[in-house]
């Protein structure tokens, strides 16, 4: 309120016409995404299992940014952090387009449905076979493998496609072996089953759209009632009354899509930690987006001085935070599969390190941790906003290659970036952007209405 | 700055009351060590140091008998001896993540309990040191551990992480004992200024290193704990993550799994906290403290602890759902029949014997803290002061359940074995508190056991503008009214 009156120059915290770039940019993502939709087509239609994974990678990496907005929001509002609360609209932002997911997730739901998209053949199969298993319940066996050849080919016959590995010992897999596998996945069909996975990822997108829905709206009512300063704190106090219970179902569902959508593709593969890594990686983007977005806004003056150097180095410091986070997460799964050896849990990281794949392997830890690492760990480049924004468009590059890394390896053909992959990210991140882009022209880019709102105009850093 | 700047009904207040003065904040600190003892001290501190005898006893006994002395038999290889080890370690969490964690997080209510939590890192680490030194069976030769070329020319073997802890752990007291001290300086230095006799002008003049609150002195200061900040922080997240890693690069059903590091960190700072809580509530009231550490301090402490329970809450969860998800028969008997109990039932029909322990753990750990969703219970100090002796007790429990519920039952049935714990056991834990207490009880005796010039630059009048609203709180400038 006092910010916006504050006198005839104060920005309005709008986007114009005049801003540059800004009131068209949706036509732009638009045109990708139509873009997108068009490589996309031809993918499903040429290689619909090259096409599926290509899909997946690039709806999970929108959820991403949804689980990261999500995590601000509810993080701002539970800890009344007032450094951040300039910049909590743009997580608003993100999360209120949660129903984009639903859209994004029809396609996958269908491919997975139908089983044009193969991408959980392993257990999809087991599925099919517990259904007539009355049949064939205890043959395990060699014989066995016939029938249901499609469910070992991409955790056996992926080894010996790739590099010349084929020859291998070590990748040999005995008949016993198989069956065993076959008979562990089996075990498993009563949580990974098709009608299970579909009721859970409507259920998942449907908790994230609820959040979102009513951590953006309430903070946009506050908008529009600055002259009742009451309500716009009972409001506050709502939302940080309910962060808690927002928080629990939030990490829960963010959890079980992780282990539905992309820890179940290797489908006899299990770790405990995986929802945390993916809490990570999407808490670091979070970060990132809003210093992409927040920094051309700050320069083109259209939040005036709402966000600054001292907002942008704090969100500076808790991308870098979280991509160390991220890094240690990943590095503590690494590092007990490696160094326990199970056969049964090194299947995963054997897809990684096999079929051209060992070059990805090696690119995240350097890319995603070292390089910043050294780069963003400067006071001074977290405060030249130039430096800072590269960094930030650097690290969302490198967690898309880290969800690259989840979900392609899983493709039975080895290593090779497909244009279906840029199709079904532009198609995915275009939507999403678009809807962004459309909703950004409408609303003011920083919370004005938030009753503390005025603390964080304020903020300076005292370290 | 008036008080209405703060937005009551968002739970905002002032954290100390109304009207404090830089005065009252020496004055309430600096006068426990320069008054006689209240009897309460003397009460606490005679059977501590008594207790603390009994542990001098208790490894007296244990090196000239050996290690056959503790319960640990075959399949339990480790028992209390590596269960208290990693219940000291995460007690000694709290200190570091408040003095490091929040102050870079700008928590300024951390400033009246972190000079308490840091002390009681220091003294919990040196008792968890005792366990693992001795467990090596013979301890005389412990320094075969450093990389010193002994008499055999060998080196530590460094792909165990037994060698990683003995590093992980030193660091970790080396940093959290520079860090205190650090802290301690300015206050130190107060103390000394304030001093009657020429004896103990020396002695806190000595710890004071010449401090004379120069501008220049305390821009050096507040660099150096924003660096050491920064140090500890990665070392919050090591420390305990290396202690997981004794376990989990095992094959141990139970032991290995990926989430440990997170997991260990998230209850060390839970179980850090709540020993933080249990003694601080004596101590408040022992030395008439309620104006420093106030019920909003503890309210928000039992806001972190309920945080970090539903974080260790969920690691049980994930633990206990892959556990049926992997398909892995091993890890399902560890979890439905040797801690859950009644999940699967030996071939005789029987539950897993120390069912009663994984239960005792999920009480105390993730239902004990559940009181706390009610901010009438996290400001009532009977309550909490119950809730954090359970959560001590819960997370002894936790360490007891994972080492030794993966053990008494493993693969083969031929093998398996109970355990039970004995007296040396038994007393050699109980003597370790001795030790920690009486550390403890010195400490607050003749350190400051609030961190002095911290609490006074939480104060209002501490800032440069008083008046300026932009440097406090101020709701009032958002009210339209104004």
């Amino acid at each position: 309120m006092s910010a916006a009156k504050k006198g005839s120059d104060a920005p309005s915290y709008r986007i114009e016409e005049g801003h540059g770039v800004w009131p068209n940019l949706w036509k732009f993502s638009g045109l990708l995404a139509v873009l997108g939709a068009g490589i996309s087509a031809f993918g499903v239609m040429t290689n619909p299992e090259r096409f599926g994974y290509s899909y997946l990678f690039a709806f999970f990496v929108v959820c991403t940014l949804v689980f990261g907005g999500l995590f601000l929001t509810i993080a701002l509002q539970m800890t009344s952090g007032k450094w951040g609360t300039t910049s909590r609209r743009f997580a608003e932002m993100v999360i209120a387009c949660a129903p984009v997911l639903l859209v994004l997730f029809l396609p996958l739901a269908a491919g997975v449905g139908s089983h044009t998209f193969v991408n959980y053949h392993e257990w999809q199969d087991a599925e099919a076979h517990g259904d007539h298993g009355a049949d064939h319940g205890d043959e395990h066996g060699a014989d066995h493998g016939d029938e249901h050849s499609s469910l070992f080919t991409a955790s056996v016959a992926h080894a010996d496609s790739g590099d010349g590995h084929g020859d291998d010992e070590a990748h040999a897999h005995s008949p016993q072996e198989i069956a065993l596998r076959h008979e562990v996945i089996e075990g498993k069909t009563g949580f990974l089953n098709t009608p299970g996975w579909l009721f859970r990822g409507f259920l998942f997108i449907a908790i994230w759209i609820v959040i979102g829905a009513i951590y953006f709206r309430q903070s946009r009512k506050q908008d529009d009632m600055l002259d009742d300063r009451q309500g716009r704190i009972d409001i506050t106090a709502k939302l940080k009354f309910y962060a808690p219970v927002a928080a629990i179902f939030f990490f829960l569902s963010l959890t079980y899509a992780a282990f539905d959508w992309l820890m179940s593709m290797e489908a006899a593969w299990y770790s405990t930690i995986f929802g945390v890594i993916i809490f990570g990686g999407s808490a670091m983007t979070i970060f990132a987006f809003c210093i992409l977005i927040g920094v051309p806004l700050h320069r083109q003056g259209v939040l005036g001085n709402a966000l600054n150097v001292e907002h942008f180095h704090d969100l500076g410091k808790l991308m870098f935070g979280f991509m160390c986070f991220w890094t240690y997460t990943s590095f503590s799964q690494w590092m007990l599969i490696w160094y326990a050896g199970i056969p049964e849990e090194a299947t995963f990281f054997e897809k990684r390190w096999s079929a051209g794949w060992q070059f990805w392997s090696v690119m995240l830890p350097i890319g995603h941790f070292a390089l910043p690492f050294f780069f963003l760990i400067s006071r001074l480049v977290k405060r030249r906003l130039s430096m800072l924004w590269f960094g930030a468009l650097w690290l969302v590059i490198m967690h898309v290659a880290d969800i690259y890394w989840y979900v392609m390896p899983q493709y039975a053909g080895g290593f090779g970036l497909d244009f279906t992959d840029f199709g079904a990210l532009l198609f995915c991140g275009g939507t999403f952007m678009t809807s962004f882009f459309l909703l950004m022209k409408r609303v003011p880019l920083i919370p004005v209405g938030d009753p503390i709102l005025e603390r964080s105009l304020h903020h300076h850093q005292t370290h | 700055m008036a008080a209405t700047a703060y937005i009551e009904e968002l739970g905002e207040k002032s954290l100390l009351p109304p009207g404090t003065t830089f005065n009252d904040v020496t004055e309430s600190v600096a006068r426990v060590t320069e008054t006689k003892a209240p009897r309460g001290w003397w009460m606490l501190f005679l059977p501590s140091v008594a207790l603390l005898g009994v542990m001098v006893a208790c490894i007296g006994y244990l090196l000239s008998m050996g290690v056959g002395v503790w319960g640990n038999n075959a399949p339990n290889y480790w028992a209390w001896d590596i269960t208290n080890f990693v219940w000291w370690i995460g007690i000694g969490h709290a200190g570091t993540l408040i003095s490091a964690i929040l102050f870079l997080f700008r928590q300024n209510w951390r400033t009246s309990i972190n000079r308490f939590a840091e002390a009681m890192t220091v003294f919990a680490v040196l008792c968890a040191g005792i366990f693992p030194a001795l467990h090596t069976g013979r301890p005389w030769f412990d320094y075969y551990l450093f990389p010193i070329p002994n008499q055999m020319a060998i080196w530590p073997n460094f792909k165990s992480p037994l060698m990683w802890d003995v590093f992980a752990v030193s660091t970790y007291l080396t940093i959290s004992v520079i860090f205190w001290f650090v802290g301690l300086i300015p206050d130190f230095a107060t103390l000394r200024d304030r001093s009657k006799s020429l004896l103990r002008r020396r002695i806190y003049g000595f710890f004071a290193l010449g401090w004379r609150s120069s501008h220049r002195h305390w821009q050096h200061y507040e660099r150096a704990y924003l660096i050491f900040a920064a140090i500890s922080t990665p070392l919050v997240l090591s420390v305990h993550s290396v202690v997981s890693f004794d376990f989990a690069t095992s094959v141990i059903p139970g032991w290995h799994t990926t989430i440990f590091p997170p997991y260990f960190v998230a209850g060390a700072v839970f179980s850090g906290f709540a020993l933080v809580l249990t003694l601080m509530l004596i101590t408040r009231t022992v030395f008439g403290m309620e104006n420093l550490i106030t019920i909003k301090h503890l309210d928000l402490m039992n806001k972190f602890m309920l945080a970090t329970g539903m974080m260790v809450g969920y690691a049980y969860a994930m633990e206990f759902y892959i556990a049926w998800y992997s398909g892995n028969p091993y890890e399902s008997w560890v979890f439905m029949h040797n801690r859950l109990g009644f999940g699967m039932l030996d071939s005789d029909g029987n539950w897993g014997p120390l069912w009663w322990s994984y239960w005792a753990m999920v009480s105390c750990n993730v239902l004990a803290p559940q009181i706390f969703w009610f901010k009438k219970m996290r400001t009532n100090i009977p309550v909490m002061f119950i809730v954090t002796i359970f959560i001590n007790i819960g997370m002894w429990f936790e360490r007891f359940v994972i080492i030794v519920t993966s053990l008494y039952r493993d693969f083969i049935p031929g093998s398996w074995g109970p355990f039970e714990a004995t007296w040396i056991d038994i007393l050699l834990y109980m003597g370790t508190f001795g030790l920690f207490m009486t550390l403890f009880l010195l400490f607050i005796r003749w350190i400051p056991m609030i961190a002095i010039a911290e609490v006074k630059m939480t104060l209002p009048h501490a800032h440069p503008h008083p008046e300026d609203d932009h440097h406090q709180p101020a709701a009032a400038a958002v009210a339209p009214a104004e």
